[in-house]
């Protein structure tokens, strides 16, 4: 062996080299005074590095070190045996976080939420379509117009109305005239009201020169003697609004 | 090595078999007897009382929980060992940034009291001092193989074994450490 190849093994020690390195090494250093006294450190440093290894530190309250142990694992298991419930509550959550559980309990809960805004919807649509049937059987579609308009406007012009009659004056009228009145008469006077009432404001000027009569009779309060007096009475003019409007024509164009 | 050979200790055996089945009165007794082993290894890795004494406290939970797979194929302190070295692994990692660890507060003194006298003369903190400032300067694969080496005696396949590093990594690092400690000492010494 060279002093060279000696630097790096003189660091290990007997048991960690073969017998035969470790051979070779002592018979260098046997022979080499250099090296013997170069690597005299080693015996010092082992000294040194002994004397920690025997070292034993103090245990800070060494008596209480074993009490200190078994107190807490007495604690740690001190739980698991009274709370069967809580073992179960845990292997019952940890079941949801499986990452297919999770999936599914995320879906259900779409589900849940999409019906019920489905039934949600459903529940306002029947509301409002309860509502239009109200509305429509007080002023179903008459099966012939009086004044001869369209059905479709007459639709149109009752749908109109019965907004109209909601909030205004009709309302209380017809709510006790409709007892004894007849009911299809009814919504055939309603229609052909709802149709003047556009016309008028349609054509606010032309009423109020051409047909005085119309535009006195939308402004006082209306009831269905009114109402049946002034159609009676006025069905020439009634017949001459009808021509101004064709079958079919949109009563709000010009 | 500073525990017997474990394999034929029949009143180890014993004690193991005991625990496996759920002795606490065995247990204790294995506490009472490991409890120096276990806290003089954290201390020379951990260099600190408290955080020793946590760990080792530690070390004896985690060995109650697992006892039962212990298979009597390797000895009881190597197999030991492992748990208590995982536990100081964790425990540095938390208090890595600690300059504390690294500290120079030695003197010259502390490293005379240790070569002149025995191992009366000198303290927790004392000792403490010295390896910190033996080991301040290697990475820490050179400080656990030369502490487990070198301070606790472990075989090199033990350590091989334990820290999952093949043998000749082992002498490697343990090869790098001496060096290191060699030129620290020098230094002081003047060798």
């Amino acid at each position: 062996m060279k002093c060279r190849e000696l630097k790096t093994y003189v660091y290990l020690k007997e048991d960690e080299i073969s017998p035969s390195v470790w051979a070779e090494i002592n018979k260098h250093l046997d022979n080499c005074s250099e090296c013997s006294n170069e690597f005299s450190f080693i015996t010092k440093t082992s000294e040194v590095i002994d004397k920690i290894r025997v070292y034993e530190p103090i245990i800070p309250d060494e008596l209480h070190f074993a009490d200190s142990v078994m107190n807490k694992i007495e604690l740690l298991e001190k739980p698991a045996e009274i709370t069967m419930l809580n073992k179960f509550i845990n292997s019952f959550l940890d079941f949801f976080l499986l990452p297919s559980v999770r999936t599914a309990a995320v879906s259900v809960i779409i589900f849940i939420f999409s019906m019920y805004l489905f039934q949600q919807y459903f529940v306002f649509r029947n509301v409002s379509s309860l509502e239009k049937s109200i509305a429509i059987e007080h002023v179903s579609v008459p099966h012939e117009s009086i004044a001869g308009f369209n059905n479709n406007k007459v639709i149109s012009a009752a749908a109109e109305l019965i907004d109209f009659v909601k909030g205004n004056r009709l309302y209380s009228d017809l709510s006790s005239d409709i007892i004894i009145a007849d009911k299809s008469k009814i919504n055939d006077l309603l229609s052909i009201y709802g149709d003047l009432l556009r016309y008028k404001n349609l054509y606010p000027d032309e009423i109020e020169k051409k047909y005085p009569e119309l535009n006195s009779f939308l402004n006082q309060k209306l009831t269905l003697e009114n109402m049946q007096d002034f159609l009676n009475k006025n069905k020439n003019m009634l017949n001459d609004i009808s021509r101004k409007f064709p079958a079919g024509g949109n009563i709000n164009e010009k | 090595m500073n525990g017997t050979d474990l394999n034929i200790d029949h009143d180890l055996e014993k004690l193991i078999l005991l625990a496996q089945q759920g002795d606490k009165q065995a247990f204790r007794s294995l506490v009472e007897k490991y409890q120096k082993f276990v806290f003089a290894v954290a201390f020379k890795i951990l260099l600190n009382d408290e955080d020793a004494r946590d760990t080792a406290q530690d070390a004896f939970i985690k060995l109650w929980q697992h006892i039962s797979e212990y298979k009597f194929q390797a000895k009881f302190t190597t197999w030991f060992y492992k748990i208590i070295i995982n536990l100081c692994l964790d425990k540095l990692r938390v208090r890595k940034r600690r300059n504390a660890f690294f500290t120079n507060s030695i003197d010259e003194n502390t490293f005379n009291v240790l070569l002149s006298g025995n191992s009366d003369d000198y303290s927790n903190k004392e000792l403490m001092e010295i390896i910190i400032k033996l080991t301040g300067k290697l990475s820490p694969k050179q400080k656990i193989v030369f502490v487990m080496r070198d301070l606790n005696g472990f075989g090199i396949g033990e350590i091989s074994q334990t820290i999952n590093m093949p043998e000749n990594s082992v002498k490697v690092n343990l090869l790098y450490a001496r060096k290191k400690i060699k030129k620290y000492l020098t230094n002081i010494y003047k060798w």
